[in-house]
C-alpha cells in the first residue's frame, strides 16, 4: 500500500495457510495500532523516497 | 577381476566447455559485480581462482563512476536487491592496475563493460584491444542510452543491434552480450544481439525490484529501487534460457551461439537444470556472497551427478529437457 496499492489480493499463501487472509487482516490492524494509523487509506502511496 | 564399487568414479566425466573460443575447465563462471576485480577473493581462505572456468569482472565504464547512494543492497525473501550504480574506477585504471595482477591465474578473465552511449561502449572496446590477459568481453546492455532519451539499450531490439554492431566493429575478442529479463520477449533482443555480431549470450541480469521499510515508509535502497538476484529469480532465468535456446536451435543456422545461464544458482543441481534448459555454461553471483557451499564442492557434485546420469560429457546434456506433450 505504501507503494501505491489501494487494496491487495492474496493468492498462493492460501495454499500454504487457509487462514492467511484472516491472519493478514489481523496483522494490518496491529500494524496500524502500533504506528498510530487511524485510517488504512493513510498508507496508500505513503512512500517517502 | 576388478570390482566396480558403487559411487566411485572409474572415469572422471569431462566438464570442459568452450564458449565463443574461450576454453574453460568447467562451465562455472563468476558473475559480474559479485567478485570485484578478483583481487579481494585471493584473501578468501580456501578459494582458488583457478577452480572456476572463468571470472567476469565488475562492470566497467569509460570514465570513473562514483555509484549510487547507500544502502546499495537490501535483503528480501530468497534474494537480494542491489543498486550499486556501476561504481568503478574506469577502463584505463582497470586495464593498468587489475588485469596485470590477474594474469597469474589459469582461469579465463572476461571484462564486463557498460556505457551510456554507443560511442562510450565503442571506445571501451577499442581500449581493450591488444591488452594481454583479457579473454573476452561481456556487454552489459542494461544501461540507459543517455544520448537517445535515456531508455535502456536492452529494452529495444534496434538499440541493442546498433550498440553491438559498433562494439563488434572494434574488437575481435569473444563477444558475450548480457540480456535483461525486464522485457516482454527476450527472443527479439537475443536476435538483435546475434545480428549485431554477438558470439554468445549470457542471461539473465537482475529483475527490476523495490522494497519498502514499513516503519520509516522509505525504500530500503538509497537509489529507491534496484535489481533482484538470488534463488528468487532462478525459475525466471531457466525459462528465458529455454526460450532463447529454442529460438537459436531452430532459427540460427550460420553460427553457433552458446548460452550462459545466470540467476540464483547455488548447487550442482541448479547448474544441471540450466544446462538441460539450453545453457552451455553458467555464472554464479549472489550465492558467492553467502558461502552455503564452495565452488570446489559444486564441481565435484556435478561430476557425481554426471556419473549418476551415466553421462561422460557435460555438453551432452545441453538443451536435453524432455518436454511434456
Ligand atoms: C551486488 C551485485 C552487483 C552486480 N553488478 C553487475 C555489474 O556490474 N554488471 C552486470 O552485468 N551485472 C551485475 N550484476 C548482476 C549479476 O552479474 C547477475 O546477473 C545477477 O546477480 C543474477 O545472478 P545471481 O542470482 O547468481 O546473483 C550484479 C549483481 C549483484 C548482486
Amino acid at each position: 500500500m505504501l507503494a501505491g496499492a489501494t487494496a491487495v489480493a492474496v493468492g498462493t499463501a492460501n495454499f500454504v495457510n487457509p487462514y492467511s487472509t484472516i491472519d493478514i487482516i489481523n496483522g494490518i490492524e496491529s500494524f496500524m495500532e502500533k504506528n498510530n494509523i487511524i485510517d488504512v487509506k493513510e498508507l496508500i502511496g505513503g512512500l517517502r523516497c | 577381476m576388478q570390482k566396480k564399487l558403487p559411487g566411485i568414479n572409474i572415469e572422471k566425466p569431462d566438464l570442459s566447455v568452450e564458449i565463443a573460443g574461450i576454453k574453460m575447465n568447467n562451465p562455472i563462471m563468476i558473475a559480474s559485480g559479485t567478485f570485484g576485480y578478483g583481487t579481494e577473493f585471493s584473501e578468501v581462505e580456501g578459494f582458488s581462482h583457478d577452480e572456476v572456468g572463468a571470472i567476469v569482472l565488475k562492470g566497467t565504464t569509460l570514465n570513473k563512476t562514483r555509484g549510487n547512494p547507500i544502502p546499495r543492497i537490501a535483503e528480501v525473501d530468497c534474494g537480494i536487491i542491489n543498486s550499486i550504480g556501476l561504481q568503478n574506477p574506469g577502463i584505463d585504471f582497470v586495464l593498468k592496475n587489475y588485469i596485470p595482477k590477474l594474469r597469474q591465474y589459469k582461469t579465463k578473465i572476461i571484462l564486463n563493460i557498460a556505457g551510456y552511449s554507443e560511442d562510450e561502449y565503442k571506445e571501451i572496446a577499442k581500449r581493450i584491444n591488444d591488452v594481454n590477459g583479457v579473454h573476452g568481453i561481456e556487454v552489459n546492455i542494461s544501461c540507459p542510452n543517455i544520448k537517445e532519451g535515456g531508455m535502456q539499450f536492452c529494452l529495444d531490439p534496434k538499440m541493442t543491434f546498433r550498440v553491438i554492431e559498433k562494439i563488434r566493429g572494434e574488437t575481435k575478442l569473444p563477444l558475450i552480450v548480457k540480456l535483461s529479463p525486464n522485457v516482454t520477449d527476450i527472443v527479439q533482443i537475443a536476435k538483435a544481439a546475434i545480428e549485431g555480431g554477438a558470439d554468445a549470450l549470457s542471461l539473465i541480469n537482475t529483475v527490476t525490484a523495490m522494497a519498502i521499510d514499513t516503519k520509516t515508509k522509505r525504500p530500503k535502497l538509497g537509489a529507491n529501487f534496484g535489481g533482484l538476484s538470488g534463488p528468487a529469480i532462478k525459475p525466471i532465468a531457466i525459462h528465458k534460457i529455454f526460450q532463447t535456446y529454442q529460438y537459436i536451435s531452430q532459427y540460427v543456422k550460420d553460427k553457433k551461439i552458446p548460452l550462459i545461464g545466470i540467476g540464483g544458482i547455488e548447487s550442482a543441481d541448479d547448474i544441471i537444470e540450466f544446462i538441460l534448459a539450453g545453457a552451455n555454461a553458467v555464472q554464479i553471483g549472489t550465492s558467492t556472497m553467502i558461502y552455503k557451499t564452495t565452488i570446489e564442492q559444486i564441481i565435484s557434485d556435478i561430476a557425481n551427478r554426471l556419473s549418476e546420469l551415466n553421462e561422460k560429457k557435460i555438453n551432452n546434456l545441453v538443451g536435453k529437457v524432455i518436454l511434456n506433450t
